[in-house]
């Protein structure tokens, strides 16, 4: 096995590993909404911290190993996609790391608590969907990266329908609403970073610059 | 463009001329000589001594002086040649004593021959006479070293010349010493040239006869060691085209002729067939 | 902290009148690749071929200053430049092995050491050409003539053949420019393979080389180092405007 394919292997766990520390920081919201937990949140908030030493490792061993390794053709970018994926993954922990914020203030609220609780499905499907990415980036899965969109499509929908719930039902005042849907919205705009992973692993394994925002 | 061509057409022909006439004439003397000699070649021609009252008397004598002559000159001359060219190219800084040795060598190759057989004749023969027996095989082969000596030296020389100097890098680097990298690296190397001097320098006692008329002497008797006086083929031509006026006379010397080529020929296919074998051993 | 193989200390080196290299100061780290670069002219094989004493074979060269080689100096009078160039071991820009069999072009070096024992030069052949990643390519016909391989294989041989001698140091004067890019390849790779056992001095002209195979960058200017780091440092985040112009390709 040639040096680069070592390093550059290397160079891919590093991202898959910050892929799983994202995904179980999303875990953890998950059993937040579900489950209320002061520590746990506080957890939450703690480990992005983690997350972007990630971030800081993978764009310096990506640097080294452009400048050491000098590659190119798909060895190039596989050095750019870990860069850019892990940039997507950083914001993806960053918003974990608000919507733990947003439970650790707002747990002596049973009412949002009670809203969150039936939102919880929809992080689920956060979860699965950051999972399906990491394994297509994993597998170089380049049909898998073009499917998995459509879930961000559901997400959306589903987000779209809870967001109307909350104000219409009126279950909360309108600062608790306010703050609800700019939750809604961070899992919303983790889903796109997710996507935008799908578009750097098609970047990957075929070179092309897809776009999936302008599918239709 | 076609000014060229033509060009090109007349260029190419005198090329054709000259070659063929180079060939040509190596053709025309061999078959010219085969054709008077050859049918006058026998085994007894080969094996029988020399009278010159007999017109069918041999040249084994010659043929033996030949070959003596031919192996102690070489004996004598290519160490010497060897090292000398050793010295010159790898030893030696450039300077002015190389330059005047090497102007030394470029004259003394250019001497004519009959200058080193008064030479010879003067030193060997007359001063040396005690240790050289006089008119002898040694006191000619001498005589003919010191006359190839420069040619050989700078064949020799050439070929040390072509050895890339990348090769004693090389070996100096895996801790060899000079001498080691010139017994191992350089000599072999350069074999194949120093052969091809060698074969030159056959080529060059064989034909020689002006030497050694006056340094070993025109005895037809079959010489008895070094310190014999003897006939080469050479001077047995000389003297059979100079004395002979007979035409049994004629034809013994052209069958000497034929029988002096073929004795190069073999000599070469010797000389060759030693190095493949020397070149086997070493690498 | 990392094991010191050359401590160089002041070292100028003149031809005749002129002044190849100038007061150079460089610390050589064991079990390293340190590539050296600059434009042509610029010192690096001269400071090359000082660290076996190579220079010595070239009329009018005159060196002053200290080598240290694990603390002893080489460019003193008293040292046996034979003993020293059977622990630095050197690879050439053109390859060069002898026109002789493969087995007899590895034994050369160890048989000039007086080793004789056919069962001891068997081994060393083996375990040199394997080290170089040659053996399975020629175990079948070692006593062929090695200048019937190929350039790269033939570059390989010459690395075995250096190898064979156990050196502590290879050094390496532009091992690959007369290869094509495959056998460069091979040949890096080797490198890369060799640096646990050897240190290693590179000279190259390919920045992508000294990127790829080294550890340690010092760039030559004018018979100078003008600057000398780790080979990450100095091809991500050079110091010196001048190395960052060589390295980058605007002069040199």
């Amino acid at each position: 096995m040639l040096k680069l394919d070592r390093k550059l292997e290397k160079l891919e766990t590093s991202v898959r590993h910050m892929g799983k520390q994202v995904i179980e920081q999303h875990k953890n919201c998950e059993r937040l909404f579900e489950q209320p937990d002061r520590s746990l949140a506080r957890q939450v908030r703690h480990n992005d911290e983690i997350i972007n030493n990630y971030e800081t490792n993978i764009n310096e061993q990506a640097i080294a190993d452009i400048v050491l390794l000098r590659p190119i053709a798909t060895d190039l970018r596989r050095v750019i996609v870990a860069i850019k994926i892990a940039s997507d993954l950083e914001r993806i922990g960053d918003y974990a790391k608000s919507m733990a914020k947003f439970v650790s203030k707002n747990l002596d609220n049973p009412a949002t608590m009670k809203i969150l609780k039936e939102a919880s499905f929809i992080q689920h499907r956060l979860v699965i969907m950051l999972e399906d990415i990491m394994e297509a980036y994993k597998t170089k899965d380049v049909t898998k990266a073009y499917e998995i969109p459509t879930q961000d499509k559901e997400l959306e929908a589903l987000l779209q329908d809870f967001r109307k719930i909350v104000i219409k039902n009126n279950v909360a005042d309108l600062e608790d609403a306010f703050n609800l849907s700019s939750l809604y919205r961070t899992i919303g705009r983790s889903s796109d970073h997710a996507v935008n992973i799908c578009e750097h692993i098609v970047y990957l394994c075929k070179g092309i610059q897809y776009d999936f925002d302008k599918e239709d | 463009m076609k000014k060229r061509t033509v060009l090109d057409g007349i260029q190419y022909a005198f090329i054709f001329l000259a070659s063929a006439i180079s060939i040509l004439s190596l053709v025309v003397i061999i078959v010219f000589v085969l054709q008077k000699g050859l049918s006058h070649v026998s085994w007894n021609f080969l094996t029988n001594s020399f009278k010159p009252s007999d017109p069918n008397s041999g040249i084994l004598p010659m043929l033996v002086g030949t070959l003596y002559t031919v192996g102690l000159t070489l004996l004598i001359a290519t160490p010497v040649a060897i090292f000398s060219a050793l010295y010159l190219n790898e030893y030696a800084k450039e300077s002015k004593i190389t330059e005047v040795v090497r102007f030394a060598i470029d004259g003394l190759a250019s001497v004519p021959s009959i200058v080193y057989g008064l030479f010879g004749f003067s030193l060997f023969v007359t001063i040396l006479q005690p240790f050289t027996n006089g008119y002898s095989i040694l006191s000619g082969s001498l005589t003919l070293s010191i006359m190839i000596l420069p040619v050989l030296i700078k064949t020799i020389e050439e070929t040390l010349k072509t050895i890339p100097n990348e090769m004693r890098e090389a070996s100096y680097a895996l801790g060899a010493s000079k001498v080691q990298t010139i017994f191992k690296v350089i000599l072999p190397t350069s074999l194949n040239g120093i052969i091809s001097a060698i074969i030159l320098a056959i080529g060059r006692i064989v034909s020689e006869s002006a030497p050694l008329l006056l340094t070993a002497g025109m005895v037809y008797y079959m010489p008895q060691g070094i310190f014999s006086s003897s006939r080469t083929l050479t001077t047995h031509l000389y003297y059979l085209a100079s004395e002979g006026v007979s035409d049994e006379q004629r034809a013994q010397a052209f069958a000497t002729a034929t029988v002096l080529i073929m004795v190069i020929v073999v000599l070469n296919l010797i000389v060759k067939l030693v190095a493949k074998r020397i070149q086997k051993k070493v690498g | 902290m990392e094991e010191i193989k050359f401590d160089v200390k002041n070292l100028n080196l003149f031809y005749g009148d002129f002044q190849a290299l100038k007061n150079l100061n460089i610390e050589i780290k064991a079990n390293r690749v340190t590539a050296l670069i600059g434009p042509s002219g610029c010192g690096k094989s001269t400071f090359l071929r000082t660290l076996n004493r190579m220079n010595d074979l070239v009329d009018g060269v005159k060196t002053n200053g200290e080598i240290r080689m694990d603390g002893k100096n080489i460019l003193s009078d008293k040292v046996n430049t034979i003993e020293l160039r059977t622990k630095v071991g050197m690879v050439f820009q053109k390859p060069n092995p002898f026109p002789m069999s493969i087995y007899d072009n590895i034994a050369y070096g160890p048989r000039c050491q007086g080793i004789k024992d056919k069962k001891v030069l068997d081994e060393l052949v083996e375990s040199s050409l394997k080290a170089a990643a040659l053996w399975d390519d020629v175990k079948d016909r070692l006593n062929k003539n090695a200048m019937g391989m190929s350039g790269g294989q033939q570059q390989r041989l010459c690395i075995a053949r250096a190898i064979a001698m156990k050196p502590e140091v290879i050094l390496m004067d532009e091992p690959t420019s007369a290869l094509d890019p495959i056998a460069t390849q091979k040949i890096e790779e080797l490198i890369d393979v060799l640096k646990k056992e050897y240190t290693i001095l590179i000279v190259t002209h390919s920045m992508q080389q000294a990127s790829r195979v080294s550890d340690d960058t010092a760039f030559f200017l004018l018979g100078e180092i003008v600057e000398f780091d780790t080979t990450l440092n100095i091809f991500s985040n050079p110091k010196n405007k001048k190395t960052e112009e060589y390295i980058t390709g605007r002069f040199g």
